[in-house]
């Protein structure tokens, strides 16, 4: 009887295999997207033809609702708040945050707005009213202080403050 | 003096695991961080976009662009920018206007109008893409403009943080 020869390692042909990963690797070193881009919704403010704030009937009031103007200056932001409640409780949710040296106190914008969207929770609109000199950059760290708040930075969870924005000038 | 024969050479195998495994790392990394992002984003290579927190992903829109020496609309210029400000174009002080931009954007409105070219079928936005350190005064300029021809709403585009 003949013996059956012992069968030994088979080297598996790898050349495909590489030809392959050479093709691909290129491709997709091309498409790769090294940034990722996003997107800020904002608008600029248009002619209204409802009644103006403060014409609201007394049954109609909105009083978990405000919408806030926020300037942007030399010196700092300036706050306002309006809506249907009454002055003295609006003039309390505004006020000025000055710089911090020679930036500006994001932080603190962050907080306070916060607390005004806490209060009135239905609120969403902030018109934001840059001096001329005010570079974009800080437009858009005005629009992510009050846009949204990260809850957990490790969940990426996120509280949505005033969603829309809307972008004008000082007249 | 025995002389030793030199045996027949044997053809060498290359030990291709370790450059299998490499590939293998760069191609799965590669896999994961293509990106399906919309290719109408067209960015300028001097163009310095501001960071954001901003989770929005880029969607179709009308391409306006202001680098640190120019305005433009879709890749085409409409006008130069010299020190952060629009300068050799006729603006209208008046209405708060640059009139080629304004001219411009109102044939795309009307082109817009009379066949269905948004992809999206949702109201046609501007995509603007403005250099960090431009003043308020140029970017205000430009959306007013924008806002008159019929496009008040934007989406300001931004590199993720």
């Amino acid at each position: 009887m003949k013996r059956r020869e012992s069968v030994g390692p088979v080297d598996l042909n790898m050349v495909p295999v590489m030809n392959l990963f050479l093709a691909m690797i290129p491709f997709l070193l091309s498409c790769a997207a090294f940034f990722q881009a996003a997107v800020i919704n904002a608008s600029v403010p248009a002619l209204s033809e409802g009644a103006a704030p403060g014409d609201a009937d007394e049954d109609k009031k909105q009083l978990d609702k405000v919408s806030l103007t926020l300037q942007i200056t030399k010196t700092g932001f300036v706050l306002t708040a309006q809506g249907d409640q009454t002055e003295e409780e609006l003039k309390k949710w505004g006020g000025t945050i000055a710089k911090k040296g020679k930036e500006y106190d994001f932080e603190q914008l962050a907080e306070r707005v916060k607390k005004i969207k806490d209060r009135y929770k239905k609120s969403d609109t902030i018109v934001i009213l840059p001096d001329k000199d005010v570079l974009y950059n800080t437009i858009v760290q005005v629009m992510d202080a009050t846009r949204e708040r990260t809850v957990d930075p490790r969940l990426d969870s996120r509280e949505v403050l005033f969603s829309n924005a809307v972008v004008s000038s000082i007249l | 003096m025995a002389i030793k024969r030199k045996e027949p050479e044997k053809p060498m195998n290359l030990n291709l695991t370790s450059m299998m495994d490499m590939f293998t790392i760069i191609l799965v990394f590669l896999v994961f961080s293509f990106s399906s992002q919309d290719q109408n984003l067209k960015l300028d290579t001097d163009l310095t976009l501001p960071e954001s927190t901003a989770a929005i992903p880029f969607k179709w829109a009308i391409n306006v662009n202001i680098t640190p020496t120019e305005l433009k609309v879709e890749g085409n210029q409409v006008a130069v920018i010299k020190k952060g400000k629009l300068a050799s174009v006729k603006i209208d002080r008046e209405k708060k206007r640059v009139t080629p931009l304004f001219n411009l954007l109102k044939k795309f409105k009307e082109i817009e109008n009379q066949e269905k070219i948004n992809p999206t079928g949702d109201e046609t936005v501007i995509s603007f893409q403005a250099d960090k350190n431009l003043p308020f005064e140029t970017i205000d300029l430009v959306m007013k403009t924008s806002a008159q021809a019929g496009y008040p709403n934007f989406r300001f585009v931004v590199m993720k943080k």
